[in-house]
């Protein structure tokens, strides 16, 4: 009997991962090459990124729903923003972009709390550095540890931990200067 | 005060961590968005062959993977459901040993029963020597056989004597040799004794008995001793075998 009940589960297993591939395989291409240019390096992207998808499939619920489909994307355009640097020879990006880390508390109470500005907050956030708004939602969104984010995006725990603060100092500073006019 | 103040700084972070998810969300909704009004680009990218067969391949080693460990995982678990058994029957055993006359009147003695089958499994391994071994130098062994028979075994460690068997079916011829100024006796009672020459001028006796015949004879200060219980094998042969002695160097 529990045999037979492991073999469902696995049945539904291998569904969800061939479901997700079937789904989103040419979209993530298409965004892979949109960053990349190359036929060649956007489906090692695709690959790369499958790979570790699969190894944190059960982070995936339904399979066509917003929530899938921008873990997906977040995760290829990520590894394409990789790929692309590491061709053009860019160092790994050591944000300077004048955020001091050292206090990432938001001060939430300093600020009027407005759930709808959330839209405009991402997507001021998002326009300083996707990246940032990226590593925001694996963390807090999709409730994944710094580990998780580490082996998904090729980064070390260490380099995960600063982009999140970075990321909350952008955050801070787009809150205190009153919201999203400021870039 | 102080209480409240950590209170205080739990709601804060609660408060941050709630605030994060909910950017994190409308950053996941603007995605989308986008990616919504893009998405006639699409429509032209010509997605690789190669890619579709290199996700059956990879999905299907992974599954392989999978099925894999799991069987490892299952074997695992079996193995230690085993040992959970053995521990307990050794328990078991042990504290009937302790507490039962009679049980442990029976361990021991099925214990000692196995002992006696394994040295009687040594016993035969020992004696089942198939070729004249390299303690035989110096050893005198018959160079010629009669035709059928084999070498069954080979006997004897210490000086004092050493023995050979030939076997055919259930016949038999045994060789014997004595070292050490020995003196052989053999059963001729109701026989037939006859003095024989072997080599041309070796002086030798034959004895022929309802059920074997034998040949004694001394040489190199050693006595030997051919018998054999099959009828075919007559005085003549064991006279040949006699005249095949060879020494082992």
């Amino acid at each position: 009997m529990l045999s037979f009940i492991l073999t469902i589960e696995d049945v539904k297993k291998r569904d969800k991962m061939e479901d997700l591939y079937i789904t989103y395989r040419k979209e993530l291409f298409y965004i892979s090459y949109q960053i990349l240019h190359s036929y060649h390096d956007a489906e090692d992207v695709i690959q790369n990124a499958f790979i570790k998808i699969y190894k944190h499939l059960d982070k995936i619920g339904e399979i066509k729903c917003k929530k899938t489909r921008a873990y997906l994307v977040i995760v290829v355009r990520n590894l394409s923003f990789d790929r692309y640097n590491e061709k053009k020879r860019i160092m790994p990006t050591e944000f300077t972009d004048g955020l001091e880390i050292d206090d990432t508390s938001l001060s939430l109470d300093e600020h009027v709390l407005n759930l709808e500005r959330g839209k405009e907050l991402a997507e001021a956030l998002s326009k300083i550095n996707s990246g940032y708004a990226d590593i925001l939602s694996l963390r807090y969104y999709y409730e994944m540890s710094l580990t998780e984010i580490g082996d998904l995006l090729n980064l070390s725990t260490d380099n995960v931990c600063v982009k999140i603060h970075r990321a909350k100092a952008a955050l801070k500073k787009i809150l205190s200067e009153g919201g999203v006019t400021n870039e | 005060m102080n209480e409240l103040s950590n209170m205080d700084k739990e709601y804060k972070s609660s408060l941050e961590d709630n605030f994060l998810r909910h950017i994190g969300f409308e950053h996941v909704h603007n995605l989308c968005r986008e990616l919504d009004m893009n998405i006639n680009g699409q429509e032209g990218t010509i997605l690789p062959e190669s890619l579709d067969l290199w996700f059956d391949a990879y999905y299907r080693q992974e599954l392989r993977k999978k099925k894999r460990n799991d069987n490892r995982i299952r074997v695992m678990r079996q193995l230690k459901k085993a040992a959970i058994f053995i521990l307990l029957l050794v328990g078991v055993n042990y504290f009937l040993v302790i507490s039962v006359d009679a049980y442990r009147v029976r361990f021991f003695n099925t214990i000692m029963n196995i002992q006696e089958r394994f040295t009687q499994i040594d016993y035969v391994k020992d004696s089942n020597q198939t070729t004249i071994p390299d303690n035989w130098d110096g050893y005198y062994y018959p160079s010629y056989i009669p035709e059928g028979y084999q070498l069954d075994s080979v006997i004897g460690d210490t000086r004092l004597v050493r023995v050979i068997h030939y076997v055919k079916e259930d016949q038999k011829i045994i060789f014997q040799q004595f070292t050490g100024q020995p003196s052989i006796q053999v059963d001729s009672e109701g026989g037939i004794v006859e003095r024989i020459e072997i080599f041309g001028d070796q002086k030798a006796v034959f004895v022929e008995k309802e059920n074997y015949r034998s040949i004694s004879w001394t040489f190199d200060d050693r006595v030997f001793f051919l018998q054999s219980s099959d009828i075919d094998i007559t005085k003549n042969h064991l006279i040949k075998i006699a005249e095949s002695l060879e020494i082992k160097k």
